[in-house]
């Protein structure tokens, strides 16, 4: 194999690596968002209440 | 102030920073002081991420396998949140191990896969704590599942001492680099040393931050999920 196409296997490699911790970095920032709309859903239905 | 406190303020204010700062300083030694390797030429130098993810890996299921004990011993709502964040962790970084591992075999190897000894049993520790996931994704405040799931990480940990001694155990194609003797295939040069270490480093870093924002979330929810069966309570 070409020194060229093994250097493509490299720039894969560390590709793969940055897509799938941004992946889990957005899957973190949405859950987070998630839980941010349930305390602002608990705090209406708390006023309600009270 | 507590110490929890004292820990939230340097996993939020200082791990973000020193992780990035570690990983670029990493990226700067594996692309601009590590020297070619011999045989493989610069493809090799995907193996200080890869190693470095495996090592992260094992180290989340390791933390994970502790609170697990803890959470079976002692119980307790915070060992379990740990090992259920140290398992989400791992497996995000036993993935890149999956996914780096062939990538680099191809080239090397002439195959993306094969069912060598060591890769077998990281497919399986994989696939032991991908099963862990999915338990504990199926009961919400179930204690009983919460317990399945701590012995499920202590026995899925005992597939690491497997896959450390797996090359030297059953001879497979999977290099060991780390504990070869010099001239046969080890780490040559002291620069190729130098930059695990760092990669290393800020692959740790990197471990802690990721660790610190998932259990603080998982944290939140449990809290929320308090707060909420209170409030229905209330209504009713």
């Amino acid at each position: 194999m070409s020194t060229p196409d093994r250097l493509w296997f490299l720039f894969a490699a560390y590709s793969a690596f940055w897509l799938l911790l941004a992946g889990f970095l957005i899957h973190l920032g949405r859950r987070h968002r998630a839980l941010d709309r349930d305390v602002r859903d608990l705090e209406s239905r708390l006023d309600r209440i009270s | 102030m507590s110490l929890r406190a004292r820990l939230a303020l340097v996993a939020e204010h200082v791990l973000p920073f020193a992780a990035t700062a570690a990983m670029l300083a990493a990226l700067g030694c594996v692309f601009l002081y590590a020297p070619n390797e011999r045989m493989q030429g610069a493809v090799q130098r995907i193996f200080y991420f890869h190693v470095n993810c495996a090592w992260s890996a094992f180290l989340g299921f390791f933390v994970a396998a502790g609170a697990s004990a803890w959470y079976l011993w002692r119980g307790g709502e915070t060992a379990d949140q740990l090992a259920q964040a140290a398992v989400q962790v791992g497996m995000l970084f036993c993935t890149m191990v999956l996914v780096t591992g062939p990538i680099w075999a191809r080239p090397i190897w002439g195959t993306w896969w094969t069912w060598d000894p060591r890769l077998t049993m990281t497919v399986i520790l994989w696939t032991i704590f991908a099963v862990y996931l999915v338990l504990r994704s199926m009961g919400r405040d179930d204690a009983e599942i919460a317990r399945y799931g701590a012995v499920l990480a202590l026995v899925g940990v005992l597939d690491i001492p497997l896959i450390m001694v797996s090359v030297r155990l059953w001879r497979g194609m999977h290099p060991s680099v780390i504990s070869a003797p010099k001239g046969q295939g080890g780490l040559e040069d002291p620069r190729m040393v130098v930059t695990l270490l760092v990669a290393l480093a800020a692959f740790v870093l990197l471990f802690l931050w990721l660790l610190w924002r998932r259990f603080e979330t998982l944290r939140l929810r449990d809290a929320i999920r308090r707060v909420e069966d209170r409030v229905m309570e209330a209504r009713a």
